[in-house]
């Protein structure tokens, strides 16, 4: 039988080597789903899911494909296809530099946003309260509302972001060192340099689309809040 | 015996299939094809102003998927058996794993319409953002992939009905289409660990405004 073996390539396996390749597959992909939902950082978990993953592809590859029996040149041929891909997704990855699984990266410069999408009209149909104070003005025509809540403020509805109601208060707290003022600043000009327990880097850098006399009356605004 | 009685293949000069060899090479293409696609999934799914809640943390669902993998991996042992019940020339076995192969495609392509459009339920299209486009992209392509391996496959169980030399013993046909079907497997194993469970670990989802 097997007439179109070359010579030198060796019996493919019994049925048995099947069955337990099958077996470890399902074995290491239900370790795999349960380290998923276990309490680890991810620089221990991520490496052991890469590395459990490629096991499998290669135990598969190896008994499934037979590359372990078959002749060199089906192997040759396959490998190279396969360093190549791994050098392309390492090359892209490394050049847009975003592997880093918790937060999206951080720009090095901030890309300045022309149009703000986000933003909500306060009222609709029409512009914002000019009673309003100015900084308030400046929370809701900049699109801050969109994504946070501030109790008695009309519009500021969005849930994207943490409630900003009684920021004063605790604005002070949030990072050793920096005092309320310095800490809404820096949450507006840099939202990247600190979040906010359970809360991922969505923050747009808005900064650079405020104007620096509004930013102040914002800022005011901010600290008024208790 | 069979190599006196039917000779399917031309000599080539290095002594080995050529088809095997063109499938071989034509899988090593397919690498570069889902590697480019995975990368630029991994490098985009995560930007930030454009994901208004619907990010991987918030729809993929990793039970779901984790099922469907399993299928896969069990279709690619019944692929393997197949394989094997034709290089004995056991027809009888051979059907069997062969249908069961294609069995198990189909379920797992049924998760996959289930998972896209209890996505689109939710508002991710492939032209919602960054992370929609990339991950339709992949997993639709992939999904093509088993489409055209199940159809494959049926078509070589119709063909142990009408020519059965042509899947029995020597000929090749049964073993490229199960290196098919395994890559196909393998692109999975890849896009599970890498697209969902590394996708996913260590992120909130963050609802929409
Ligand atoms: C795209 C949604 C989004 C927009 C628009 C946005 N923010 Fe935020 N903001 C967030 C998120 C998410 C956080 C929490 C993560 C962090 O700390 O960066 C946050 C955090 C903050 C914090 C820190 C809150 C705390 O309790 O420590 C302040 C202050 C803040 N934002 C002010 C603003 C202001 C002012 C604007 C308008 C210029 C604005 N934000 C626009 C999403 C947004």
């Amino acid at each position: 039988m097997e007439s179109h073996r070359h010579p030198s390539e060796r019996p493919l396996p019994p049925i048995s080597v099947y069955l337990y390749v099958g077996a470890i597959l399902i074995i290491v992909t239900a370790v795999e789903v349960a380290a998923f939902y276990l309490d680890v950082p991810s620089y221990v978990l991520i490496p052991i899911l890469i590395v459990l993953s490629l096991m499998k592809f290669v135990l598969v590859v190896m008994f499934f494909m037979h590359l372990r029996y078959d002749h060199k040149i089906f192997s040759s041929v396959f490998i190279l296809g396969l360093v190549l891909a791994l050098g392309i997704t390492l090359g892209l990855i490394t050049l847009f530099d975003n592997f880093d699984v918790g937060n999206p990266p951080v720009a090095a410069a901030p890309t300045p946003i022309p149009t703000i999408t986000l933003a909500t009209p306060a009222i609709p149909g029409g512009g914002v309260d000019p009673n309003l104070p100015a900084g308030a003005q400046a929370f809701l025509n900049r699109g801050c509302n969109g994504c946070h809540v501030i109790e008695g403020l009309p519009g500021a509805v969005g849930v994207v972001g943490p409630d900003l109601t009684g920021l004063a208060g605790r604005a002070g707290d949030r990072v050793p060192g920096l005092s309320a003022e310095e800490y809404v600043r820096q949450s507006v000009e840099a939202p990247q340099d600190f979040l906010v327990e359970g809360y991922d880097n969505l923050m747009l850098p808005l900064r650079d689309t405020i104007g620096d006399e509004e930013f102040e009356s914002l800022v005011e605004y901010l600290l008024t809040l208790r | 015996m069979a190599a006196a009685t039917h000779e399917p293949e031309h000599h080539t000069s290095t002594g080995l299939n050529h088809r095997k060899l063109l499938m071989w090479t034509f899988l090593g293409s397919e690498c570069l094809f889902f590697g480019s696609l995975i990368a630029t999934h991994m490098i985009n799914r995560n930007k930030a102003e454009l994901l208004h809640g619907l990010s991987p943390a918030c729809v993929l669902d990793i039970p779901i998927t984790s099922a469907s993998t399993f299928v896969l991996l069990m279709s690619s042992v019944a692929m393997v058996l197949a394989v094997a019940a034709s290089e004995r020339s056991d027809l009888k076995q051979l059907r069997i794993w062969l249908f069961s192969t294609a069995f198990l495609g189909t379920i797992f392509l049924g998760f996959q319409v289930y998972e896209f459009s209890a996505f689109v339920n939710e508002g991710l299209t492939i032209g919602t953002n960054l992370f929609g486009s990339t991950f339709f992209t992949l997993t639709g392509f992939h999904g093509v992939h088993v489409t055209v391996g199940v159809i494959w496959i049926l078509s070589m169980l119709a063909t142990s009905f009408f020519r059965k030399d042509l899947v029995t013993g020597d000929p090749l046909n049964i073993d490229i289409t199960g290196l098919y079907w395994h890559f196909v497997d393998i692109v999975w194993i890849v896009i599970f660990t890498v697209v969902y469970l590394v996708g996913v670990f260590g992120l909130n989802c963050v609802e929409a405004a």
